[in-house]
């Protein structure tokens, strides 16, 4: 029999962890498998948290439109090193390419796109580090011997 | 990975390297947790040996797939060398370089009983064995397997150009801008040495046991080269030692250790060249988790939050420090 409608992907993970961390962690007395057990509820965990946006492609459009903010200073500059930054088609490797021309020219270009950019990429950043949380906590307790 | 699976193979190696008369028993395996580089096993054997029966204990260290972006070969030669000069290191017992036996190359050694919990008592005995290492002569065939500086100026360089290399290979989609800045401005900013010396290159606590009040060994010995000292004080300080004692306190205790004040400005470059080693290890393990190398869950969190949280330290150590 099919059924007619699939359990939510979510309703599994969160399942899972309570499992995990109810029935097999408890039973996990050898150091390494607790540290397994801790982590996996870790990764379920964080795994839950990505199921709804894909963040992924969120940063990719911020980040491409910071970098497309500045293509007005740059043509000012004219440098044609830092102009070929926007032939890239991974605003990632067009940012790379701005930030480390702006170490090598210290001065007013460089401190816009030092100022566009990394105000974009810190916050992309923070909001990874907190989605990341779980596995930290994960990673510490299990470190720990604790889950 | 367990052992299990290839218990016979590993039977019959340690049969062969222990010299044993027939059979070694197994009677106990475990895997413990410290060590993310290398998986480390505490082995309990049995056998005849030429004078009798033996019951013992042997450490099994076992590479995996390039972790952390090291190999074996200069642990294991640099251990060697340092046995040799009465270094208190644990005696390598046999290097196996094929993946025949365990699926991987691994090395064993002598069992050292001992703590690698933190302990105030022996701190300073410790720093005088980092002092020490600094001060072994490395101009011997010992340890030709350690690439040589050319110059008071290439540690530095070298160092931020290794790393950074490490971490472009094992880029998962795409790189981080943040991560390319901060070498570049490392790279500008590189501070000469005033001394080539060993340098061990993941010192502090955690790596080395003590045992009734005294250092027993010094361990992790896989990011061992010739650079620049400050590398390792600034790594005590910030990266191991960090949880245990304020900057403060390490900086007057390894001031009263090497007799002279730090140089401050050097100390801050090794800092931010420590932090970027996180950054660019902790990659290694992105790229063996997706890649599926690896599945171990200690590798999908070296790779988000203990590299994201590393990432965040080197921009607030370089960009704005």
């Amino acid at each position: 029999m099919t059924l007619p409608v699939p359990p939510d992907p979510r309703v599994i993970i969160q399942n899972s962890i309570v499992t995990l961390r109810e029935v097999i962690a408890p039973l996990a007395e050898d150091e390494w498998a607790r540290f397994n057990a801790s982590l996996l509820i870790g990764a379920l965990e964080y795994a839950l948290g990505g199921l709804d946006r894909d963040r992924g492609a969120e940063h990719r459009s911020a980040l491409a439109a910071s970098v497309a903010s500045l293509k007005a200073v740059v043509d000012k500059n004219g440098d044609n090193e830092l102009l070929a930054a926007f032939a890239e088609k991974s605003p990632f490797v067009a940012a790379s390419q701005m930030l480390v021309w702006g170490q090598n020219h210290p001065g007013d270009t460089a401190a816009a796109i030092q100022k566009t950019l990394r105000a974009e990429l810190y916050a992309q950043l923070d909001e990874e580090i907190g989605a990341a949380a779980p596995m930290m906590g994960a990673f510490v307790r299990g470190m720990a011997g604790e889950i | 990975m367990s052992l299990k699976k290839r218990e016979n193979e590993l039977k019959a190696y340690l049969a062969r390297m222990l010299k044993a008369k027939g059979e070694v028993g197994l009677c106990g395996e475990k895997r413990i947790t410290m060590g993310q580089s290398r998986a480390m096993y505490i082995l309990d054997v049995a056998y005849e040996g030429e004078e009798g029966p033996v019951e013992r204990k042997v450490v099994a260290r076992i590479e995996q797939w390039g972790h952390l972006g090291s190999d074996s070969r200069n642990e294991v030669a640099t251990m060697r060398a340092l046995h040799k000069v009465d270094f208190p290191v644990a005696k390598i017992l046999s290097y196996e370089t094929t993946n025949d036996v365990l699926g991987q190359p691994f090395f064993t050694m002598d069992f050292v009983p001992g703590s690698s919990v933190f302990s105030e008592e022996v701190v300073d005995e410790y720093l005088q064995l980092l002092h020490k290492l600094h001060r072994v002569d490395y101009k011997t065939p010992d340890f030709e397997h350690l690439e040589r500086p050319e110059s008071l100026a290439a540690p530095a360089r070298r160092a931020v150009d290794h790393l950074y290399s490490v971490y472009c290979a094992h880029v998962v989609g795409e790189p981080s801008p943040l991560v390319a800045e901060c070498v570049q401005w490392l790279h500008n900013n590189a501070v000469p040495a005033e001394e080539i010396t060993l340098v061990h290159g993941d010192p502090g606590p955690g790596n080395y046991m003590h045992h009734n009040g005294r250092i027993a060994i010094l361990n992790d010995w896989e990011f061992t080269a010739l650079g620049d000292p400050y590398d390792d004080w600034a790594y005590v300080i910030w990266m191991r030692g960090a949880p245990y004692l304020p900057e403060e306190d390490w900086i007057a205790r390894i001031e009263r250790t090497i007799g002279k004040p730090l140089d401050r400005s050097r100390l801050h470059f090794w800092k931010a060249v420590n932090i970027l080693k996180g950054v660019c290890l902790d990659q290694t393990s992105h790229k063996l988790y997706v890649d599926g190398v690896n599945p171990a869950p200690n590798l999908l969190a070296i790779a988000t939050a203990v590299h994201l949280d590393v990432v965040k330290k080197l921009c607030a150590t370089v960009l704005e420090g």
